[in-house]
């Protein structure tokens, strides 16, 4: 295939009911978010709340695209408008947003009956939350590097090590993690990995929350001593655990969160504009409103993007590094917004100085999770055939 | 008119540039009239007029692929300024003229810059008579051109108004400026894929070090934002196409004239950052396609002028919605609703 091709994005455009969805979804989100400030709307996907979580499963829009009866067999187009309301409006959606995304996915594709019976409705009604096993202290962007291991025992397995950087995890009730399985010194060291389901109260584990530079605890440390994993925990194959991790960070590198996280800053910053009456003001600042429409070109054209991402992921076509692109250009803009509001800010105020705030100290992230820059750009530049 | 006829204009005008020498004259006088006269035999000039106006009635999302592709190819000729030129004239009921037709940009004081001068025989442009937008034809022999700087392979010369109202014709107010913002937001992108494909090939023969210089990782990653940059332009237009020929195009237009004008700005400079000084001699044809990438930034309105309208929509929404505003932009649905 010519290199260049990876520079196509073909158009998607939703189906009518997926529009016609999205009008529920709003009418859901104006009321439950009545009371939401703005720093509420702000943390968005980190922002862990258990009971919205369950209204939202409540409505059927966790697992909508999956089938029955797991799920109401909506398309990945439905679920993407879904996703992408949820995270314009800045809702709390942190207590379901992994196990949406990925967890309950990849259990639909390689779990077996106990795990799919164990785990999916209860991921569906927002009562089970999972994280992410992936990074650990000495591997990070260099996951294949990972040391935890997983050694035989009866009926199971036996976990040591630990898994760190892990969102949310001290409130979450499972998680997929990535184990070594096989010998680490012999041949390629992405063979020997293994995925396993582990329920974070099982004996042997403990969890330690991480403040980050905003003071609050959206992360965590987790150790295992020794924790008993049934083999009927084992998700998908024993030693082919790299295959199935690459396949789910496409999942996690394409969606609107790669491009949305700064958003609600930038639109509580023209709500005030509105509301304060500076929309009618005679004569803007013309290079403001460029500033502003600048940033506005960025984020319409990735809403492009990420759709014509999740249209391929739709046609089951491998958008991996598609996904790779969206998440770098996603990142820059996220990283620009406060830059941006703060040039647009002719006088402070005191609410939206706050989530300029927090969106500056969360800034930092936006280019590290899911995969750092470097990391990304290095998947680009493979796609490219250069490497 | 189905996808079919689209693909097989694309498919013949490859054939036509694979056969056709590429003009390596640096400092093209005139147009290469064998190459232009091909495009004429294939029908290509009326490809955007409605079917009832002797066109082929396309779309602009199945055109935008052959507008892109011969911006790529970086030949000196105004293909896409006549398709769109011609789309224009047949709309205002005007007669077409044969040949090519360049399209002028009008400047402070009652002057137009126009690519070509008098080696093409008909500049298009928009100007105000009495209050009210006009697109004027204006045969060029009878205009007094001074060169003008700018790129070298599409020579730029700027000429005063004369008498506009002998040639004007009533366009509907903002369709010419929509419709050539798009063109030139076609263009950029067509011209970034093929700096890309250059740049991809330079740095995979350019050896330094001992290797060729694609093996280095900062390297790698210039190629990697120059490609994310392009595919960033590529989407917004297509999105922007596809908006056109539902009518409600005026933010998606917006959006991929300010966001191919950034990729411009920034894939340019990458582009030359790794062809190095061979990059910037005139005889290394990137000069092509960079040189015009900056021109066409700020054609039809400039990339600040689009993007202040981005911004004064999302003011000027009702209720101060941004989201709204953005969807407006990328969405048919949404966009009505909006509307």
């Amino acid at each position: 295939m010519n290199p260049v091709a990876i520079t196509r994005f073909p158009p998607l455009e939703l189906p009518q009911s997926a529009n016609e969805l999205r009008a529920d979804v709003r009418a859901f989100l104006a009321s439950e978010g009545e009371q939401w400030s703005d720093l509420d709307r702000a943390r968005s996907w980190v922002a862990f709340d258990r009971d919205f979580s369950r209204a939202v499963g409540a409505k059927g829009w966790i697992g909508i695209n999956w089938p029955a009866p797991y799920g109401a067999g909506e398309s990945a187009l439905h679920r993407y408008v879904v996703q992408e309301e949820m995270l314009a409006a800045g809702a709390p959606v942190g207590a379901h947003w992994i196990g949406d995304r990925q967890s309950g996915p990849l259990i639909l594709r390689l779990g077996n009956d106990v795990q799919k019976n164990r785990f999916l409705a209860g991921i569906a009604s927002g009562d089970i939350s999972f994280c992410i096993g992936m990074s650990e202290p000495d591997a990070g962007s260099d996951l294949a590097a990972i040391g935890s291991r997983a050694v035989r025992d009866a009926g199971g397995w036996r976990l040591n090590g630990s898994k760190i950087w892990t969102t949310n995890a001290q409130l979450c009730q499972a998680m997929i993690g990535l184990f070594r399985t096989g010998a680490k010194a012999e041949g390629d060291r992405r063979d020997g990995l293994t995925q396993f389901i582990v329920e974070l109260d099982a004996p042997g584990i403990d969890v330690r929350p991480i403040d980050d530079i905003n003071g609050e605890p959206h992360f965590a440390e987790i150790f295992f001593d020794d924790v008993f994993v049934a083999d009927e925990m084992v998700l998908g194959t024993v030693d082919r655990g790299w295959a199935q991790v690459t396949s789910e960070l496409a999942l996690e590198r394409s969606g609107p969160e790669r491009y949305l996280s700064a958003f609600p800053l930038l639109s509580s910053f023209v709500a005030a504009c509105h509301d304060r009456g500076l929309a009618n003001a005679e004569t803007p600042d013309r290079g403001d409103l460029a500033t502003l429409g600048r940033c506005m070109a960025e984020l319409a054209t990735l809403r492009s993007m990420s759709l014509s991402v999740a249209g391929m992921l739709e046609r089951r076509q491998d958008p991996s590094v598609h996904a790779v692109l969206v998440k770098d250009l996603g990142a820059a803009v996220e990283q620009k917004t406060p830059d941006v509001v703060r040039s647009l800010m002719s006088e402070p105020h005191a609410g939206l100085l706050e989530v300029l705030n927090y969106v500056t100290m969360a800034s930092p992230t936006f280019s590290i999770r899911g995969g750092t820059r470097e990391i990304l750009r290095g998947i680009a530049a493979r796609g490219l055939e250069v490497r | 008119m189905t996808d079919s006829v689209s693909e097989m204009l694309l498919d013949q005008v490859a054939k036509l540039y694979a056969v056709h020498e590429p003009f390596d004259d640096p400092r093209p006088a005139e147009l290469p009239a064998a190459l232009w006269t091909g495009l004429e035999d294939i029908g290509v000039p009326p490809a955007l007029r409605e079917r009832d106006a002797d066109g082929f009635g396309l779309g602009w999302s199945e055109i935008e692929p052959l507008l892109a592709y011969t911006a790529g190819r970086g030949e000196p000729v105004p293909i896409g300024d006549t398709v769109l030129s011609q789309a224009v004239l047949a709309v205002v009921g005007a007669d077409i003229p044969d040949g090519p037709i360049a399209l002028g940009s009008v400047v402070p004081n009652d002057r137009v810059v126009v690519p070509w001068g008098a080696a093409v025989p008909h500049v298009l442009f928009e100007t105000v008579v009495r209050g009210e937008s006009h697109v004027v034809l204006c045969a060029t022999d009878r205009v007094d051109f001074r060169p003008f700087h700018g790129p070298v392979s599409e020579p730029r010369f700027v000429a005063r108004i004369e008498d506009p109202e002998r040639d004007a014709m009533i366009c509907a107010k903002g369709a010419f400026r929509l419709a050539g913002g798009l063109l030139r937001a076609i263009q950029m992108s067509g011209a970034l894929r093929a700096a890309l494909a250059l740049s991809l090939d330079y740095a995979m023969e350019r050896r330094q070090f001992g290797r060729p210089i694609a093996k280095f990782q900062a390297v790698q990653h210039m190629l990697a934002e120059l490609a994310a940059e392009t595919a960033a332009a590529s989407a917004a237009v297509q999105t922007a196409c596809q908006m056109m020929d539902r009518g409600t195009a005026e933010l998606a237009v917006a959006v991929a004239k300010v966001r191919a004008a950034q990729a411009a700005t920034k894939g340019s400079l990458i582009a030359h950052q790794i062809h190095g000084a061979m990059g910037i001699a005139l005889e290394y044809p990137l000069h092509r396609l960079t040189t015009r990438l900056w021109h066409w930034r700020d054609d039809f309105g400039s990339e600040h002028d689009w993007a202040a309208q981005l911004g004064k929509a999302a003011l000027q929404h009702p209720a101060g919605n941004l989201w709204d505003v953005i969807l407006a932009a990328t969405d048919k649905d949404m966009s009505a609703a909006h509307g």
